[in-house]
């Protein structure tokens, strides 16, 4: 750890550039929900309403005022934590999606955790051994990540498992005699359940999750362990690695001890990356496994025409993209000596 | 040719006809040290040539570190009359840094970017001896003090690019000596660094082997720093040894590429 001048400096420029990315995406998302060809109004009053009615509704959305007024109010809802709501449901934004993310998080962050813990052990050691047969397994596992469609890869899960071997349960987070026995604490069922010391609930919540956090962590898989073999055999080639040699250190020694933590700080950056992707809400899976995350609520509200809703979702994408590279940009200046001069 | 300086027992590392191949993309072999001889006493040997005639190659296949697509042979290898040809790797392990070390061109490149310089020589010590933590850093300390570092402490601490060219190859120095070795081999050691840090590189290297007695292969292309500062010579050309030779007679060396670099040395 290095905490300076410099050190809370750089913190400052990153923390700096994130609120700029952050006043952009808002500006972006004011702007598409102004240019989309629904019209608000009517999704709120109906298609019988009256003239009068139509008007006040449009009074009411504060539509009749200047665009810089309309930005201004939106960016003061914001700041109060109003996303509006729903036209559909007339439920609140923001409660909608306190509802679906931690389901998508439970799933996103349980498919990344597969992915390290399998992605980052296969790459090195596909790096170790060049064209040996764990190079041919990552490069298999790398080629299906990125041929097969998440899709197709979902149902045939599902049909082996849950049609034909029956050794997982169906879609949902848990069975349904369970639901409502956890209340919601961090949304989280895994935790919740296990605070609430439920071990039921728990265990059935874990055979639900555990395809479809498997068909994402092989993606997951394909994409870290493809980026740590490249890491490793980059960071092979360095000078210093040849020096650990001549001091006597095996390769196996010299992998993990000088090799590994060098690529670390990299590694970072694409679980951040890979993870943000992943809570974007996975569509297709979420879709297929019934999956009540961001993915599938976006989905819906993108089915319906519910513009605040799909606004709502991607604000949210976009601020959670916003902190996971922030918090990977710090961390890799707090551990990188390099990045400090 | 002169051997005079280094006949017999005297001898650390005995090396015959080493021979190193490469293996092209289309599969041919391409061999690049032809079947050399040679030996290293308690003394100063040079190794000039120009690129690629095989110097850092004759280095790095003694200590077995080669790139892999590389073949390595040799009747024999020995150093203090143990034959290194026949070590497993896990022996060899064991051996390389603890017998024979190694600095290299560019202390930048050389050093673990992300590790303190303190704990890079302290890996180095507890690799090779069974002693604590806090002991190897003190013995680290000590070591720098050794290269007549400036401020060591500070050192300790330090990353290696907080470190100038000529600092970095001080904690190398330090480092590769701190075992103890009896053959230092200098892979052009001075090149990467400033005119007036050479010579002080130089006298240092030549102050730390002096002191202890132990061999030094001095790799470097410069033909006059080699001349004026070891005590014997080999000159290579195209993998082949072509000329071995006392450093003060390099002068009047016959074989005409030695002819042919000296010329060239003094028209510049």
């Amino acid at each position: 750890m290095y905490i300076n001048k410099t050190f809370f400096r750089e913190m400052a420029k990153v923390l700096f550039s994130a609120l700029v990315t952050l006043f952009g995406l808002l500006i972006l998302t004011f702007f598409i929900a102004r240019l989309l060809p629904i019209d608000p109004v009517l999704a709120v009053v109906g298609e019988q309403a009256s003239e009068a009615a139509y008007e006040r509704a449009r009074q009411d959305l504060g539509l009749d005022k200047s665009l810089f007024q309309q930005l201004i109010l939106y960016l003061q809802n914001i700041v109060q934590g109003d996303l509006g709501q729903s036209f559909l449901t007339r439920n609140d934004i923001v409660d909608d999606l306190k509802r679906v993310f931690p389901a998508t998080i439970e799933l996103a962050t349980t498919a990344t955790i597969i992915g390290v813990l399998i992605g980052v052990p296969l790459g090195t050691w596909a790096a170790a051994k060049q064209d040996g047969w764990p190079d041919h397994v990552a490069r298999f596992l790398g080629v299906l990540g990125h041929s097969v469609p998440a899709f197709w890869l979902g149902m045939i899960a599902l049909l082996i498992f849950y049609a034909k071997l029956g050794v997982v349960p169906g879609p949902g987070r848990v069975d349904d005699i369970y639901y409502g026995l956890v209340t919601q604490q961090t949304g989280l069922i895994l935790v919740d359940s296990l605070m609430q010391g439920q071990i039921e609930v728990f265990r059935n919540a874990v055979s639900h999750l555990i395809l479809p956090a498997t068909v994402l962590g092989i993606f997951s898989v394909a994409n870290i362990s493809r980026m740590t073999r490249n890491f490793v055999l980059a960071e092979l080639r360095q000078e210093y690695v040849t020096t650990a040699r001549v001091k006597g250190m095996d390769m196996r020694t010299i992998i993990i001890r000088q090799v590994l933590p060098n690529t670390f700080v990299s590694l970072i950056t694409v679980i951040a990356l890979q993870l943000g992707a992943l809570l974007e809400g996975a569509v297709l899976t979420e879709t297929i496994f019934g999956w009540p995350g961001l993915g599938l609520y976006m989905k819906n509200s993108l089915l319906n025409a519910d513009t605040n809703a799909v606004l709502g979702g991607t604000l949210l994408v976009g601020v959670t993209f916003i902190l996971l590279n922030t918090g990977a940009d710090a961390l890799y200046r707090i551990l990188d000596p390099r990045a400090r001069n | 040719m002169n051997r005079s300086a280094n006949d017999g027992m005297n001898n650390l590392i005995e090396v015959e006809n080493l021979r190193v191949s490469f293996r092209t993309r289309l599969g041919e072999e391409s061999e690049v040290l032809h079947g050399i001889s040679f030996n290293v006493g308690h003394e100063k040997l040079g190794i000039v040539g120009e690129s690629g005639s095989g110097k850092s190659i004759t280095a790095r296949s003694i200590l077995r570190i080669m790139p892999p697509g590389s073949s390595t042979t040799a009747d024999s290898i020995s150093f203090k009359g143990r034959e290194l040809t026949t070590l497993s790797e896990k022996e060899m392990c064991k051996f390389r840094g603890k017998h024979i070390s190694m600095i290299m061109q560019d202390p930048k490149y050389s050093l673990n970017p992300t590790m303190r310089i303190g704990d890079q020589i302290a890996e180095m010590l507890r690799l090779h001896t069974k002693i604590g933590k806090k002991e190897a850093l003190d013995r680290s300390l000590a070591a720098l003090e050794s290269v007549h570092m400036r401020d060591p402490e500070r050192v300790m601490r330090a990353y290696p690019l907080e470190l100038s060219g000529g600092m970095g190859q001080r904690v190398m120095i330090a480092m590769m000596l701190i075992t103890a070795p009896g053959l230092l081999i200098a892979d052009e050691p001075t090149s990467a660094l400033d005119v007036s840090v050479q010579l002080q590189i130089l006298s240092l290297l030549d102050e730390l082997v002096t002191k202890s007695n132990m061999g030094l292969m001095f790799i470097s292309h410069a033909l006059h720093m080699v001349s004026s500062f070891c005590d014997r010579v080999i000159v290579m050309y195209k993998g082949n040894i072509v000329e071995t030779c006392a450093a003060s007679e390099l002068a009047n060396a016959t074989h005409p590429y030695t002819r042919r670099l000296l010329d060239a040395t003094e028209t510049i």
